[in-house]
């Protein structure tokens, strides 16, 4: 299937960049998913969850999506939005807003934690899409 | 399929000369267990301690709460797939630890949460504070990767749970309790009249420190199935989920589902408990519709009239949940489903990422983000390095005077999905 990866960790682009199409955001978990949500908005189609189950979107920087790209039908310019995918990402946003933001996190060893436990959730989304 | 659970209550625990369960006390030599734990080289060494009910002692971080079992009579043995072979367990005579735990803690990543206080405001929210715990802090080698820290401190606590369920081989139980439940046809003709009612249990299935094992196998590899609700009770699913210590499901709680207990207790009588369903949480949208259109086939398929289904965990399961629900019910059966609420500090949110018209019975087991200040204790057992980073923990979470500023998260099993803990709304 084709379709590419959005993130804000460098370890998943340093993972995954030679071999899948990689679209970095230098930025916050925040701006990956309001991206996500502008790119769904112009007809891009959700491949994965935005939220994990377990760590809350107030507490790890970090998030990586897999996204396929919208085809247009008809005749208008843009693909349809996929209203599926609009729910979960606006769920996903508002979900964001509902936590209360932590203090920057600095600490090199805790931010290598964060960005491992992203890619391996992002790897198993992958597995699934590549099989 | 047909256990026995021959109940031996445990009334304390004492470090001794020599293992051993003699008038109700579980003695332990820490050097007997020592070997077990050590015996996977990535652990460097491992310390034990003990925690009491009402002691000025806090557990911190938390990985698993285990409780030790031995089987006794009947096909294979404790956690299958891990310490024992791959038999289907489940029926036989097991017999259990009760009022003790096997608790595993430290660092595995630098935000792990995971509080127990034994005593104070916060155990009144953690079912662990009233069992007697034998603590295992492991250490392992330098330089070890996360994955294979969790993966050895996860397969070193049940060796030691059934290390120390051995124990219990040869002695009388205080109480036995008879699980059983019939064959398809079997339960039609005994119970023609009871509504059939199955039990769904969504398993947390991600990625690192997010995950479930089922008779050994990775729950985010399964297609949802059958199983005796009896097999749980045996180990055969365990517990690789290290965060988001509230909702959680630790080893302990699926040995001791409360809702696989209560569904037991109607049987025969208001219903006909006929099985429970497994199935996942994963990443990928495309496993969460195929693995929801499993569960409601497979509920259709068993002409079930109800079910109670429970997730584990917030945010992305919340879709599964609400999958699943829309599904079932629209297959004619009937669903409840449990969960708990993160609901904002002030409870004013919405409670989940995801809803649906169709979930309309709901039990919740709390709301994970009311704010409570902990005492400072006397001892922490692992590190309290990390409170300031963990889930429902802010950089002003530990306070000058030593107390703690946290959101139930942080307390274990404290919303419990399964109705483990001691909270819900009517």
């Amino acid at each position: 299937m084709s379709y590419f990866i959005l993130t804000n960790n460098p370890l998943v682009k340093e993972e995954f960049g030679k071999s899948h199409e990689v679209e970095f955001i230098d930025g916050r978990l925040i701006d990956v998913l309001t991206e996500a949500r502008d790119k769904i908005s112009c007809g891009d189609i959700l491949l994965s969850h935005p939220l994990y189950g377990s760590v809350k979107p107030n507490e790890t920087p970090y998030r990586s999506l897999l996204l396929q790209r919208g085809k247009k039908s008809g005749g208008s310019d843009f693909p349809p939005a996929d209203p599926e995918s609009v729910r979960l990402i606006g769920n996903a946003v508002s979900t964001f807003e509902k936590f209360i933001v932590k203090k920057e996190i600095t600490n090199p060893l805790l931010l290598e934690d964060f960005q491992v436990v992203d890619l391996s959730l992002l790897r198993s989304a992958v597995e699934s899409a590549d099989r | 399929m047909r256990l026995e659970i021959g109940k031996i209550n445990i009334t304390d625990i004492r470090f001794a000369e020599k293992s051993k369960i003699e008038g109700g006390v579980l003695y332990v030599n820490a050097e007997d267990l020592k070997p077990v734990v050590l015996e996977d080289e990535k652990i460097r060494d491992v310390c034990f301690d003990i925690a009491k009910p009402g002691e000025s002692v806090r557990i911190t971080p938390v990985k698993d709460v285990i409780e030790p079992r031995v089987k006794v009579e009947g096909k294979g043995g404790e956690f299958p797939g891990w310490v024992s072979k791959v038999d289907t367990v489940g029926s036989g005579k097991t017999l259990a630890l009760k009022g003790m735990a096997l608790v595993t803690a430290g660092k595995i990543v630098g935000f792990q949460d995971g509080v127990i206080d034994m005593t104070g405001p916060g155990a009144d929210y953690t079912p662990f504070s009233k069992t007697l715990n034998l603590v295992m802090v492991c250490e392992t080698v330098e330089g070890l990767k996360q994955h294979d820290y969790e993966a050895a401190v996860r397969k070193a606590g049940f060796r030691v749970a059934a290390k120390l369920g051995e124990l219990a081989r040869g002695i009388e139980p205080d109480e036995t309790v008879v699980y059983e439940t019939c064959g398809i046809k079997e339960g039609i003709e005994k119970y023609p009249d009871l509504p059939r009612v199955g039990y769904v249990a969504m398993l947390q299935t991600q990625g690192l420190l997010h995950d479930t094992y089922v008779y050994g196998v990775d729950a985010k590899q399964i297609i949802p199935t059958i199983i005796s609700p009896t097999e749980a009770m045996d180990g055969a699913i365990v517990s690789g989920n290290c965060v988001s210590a509230c909702d959680k499901n630790p080893t302990y709680v699926h040995q001791n589902n409360p809702v696989v207990e209560d569904l037991f207790a109607q049987h025969g009588k208001t219903i006909n408990f006929v099985c429970e369903i497994i199935t996942n949480e994963n990443v990928y949208l495309a496993d969460k519709e195929r693995s929801s259109n499993m569960t409601a086939k497979l509920c259709r398929m068993l002409d079930l009239d109800g079910i109670i289904l429970t997730q584990e965990g917030f945010g992305n399961p919340d879709t599964d949940l609400i999958m699943n629900c829309k599904k079932i019910e629209a297959e004619g059966v009937k669903t409840v489903i449990v969960t708990d609420e993160y609901a904002g500090r002030d409870g004013k949110s919405q409670s989940l990422a995801d809803a649906d018209p169709a979930a309309d019975a709901v039990v919740t087991g709390g709301n994970a983000n009311e704010v409570i200040i902990l005492p400072k204790l006397d001892k922490v057992i692992g590190t309290l390095d990390y409170i300031n980073k963990i889930a429902g923990a802010s950089d002003k979470t530990l306070r000058e005077d030593g107390t703690l500023e946290v959101e139930l998260q942080v307390i274990t099993a404290s919303t419990n999905e399964m109705g483990f803990g001691t909270l819900s709304a009517r």
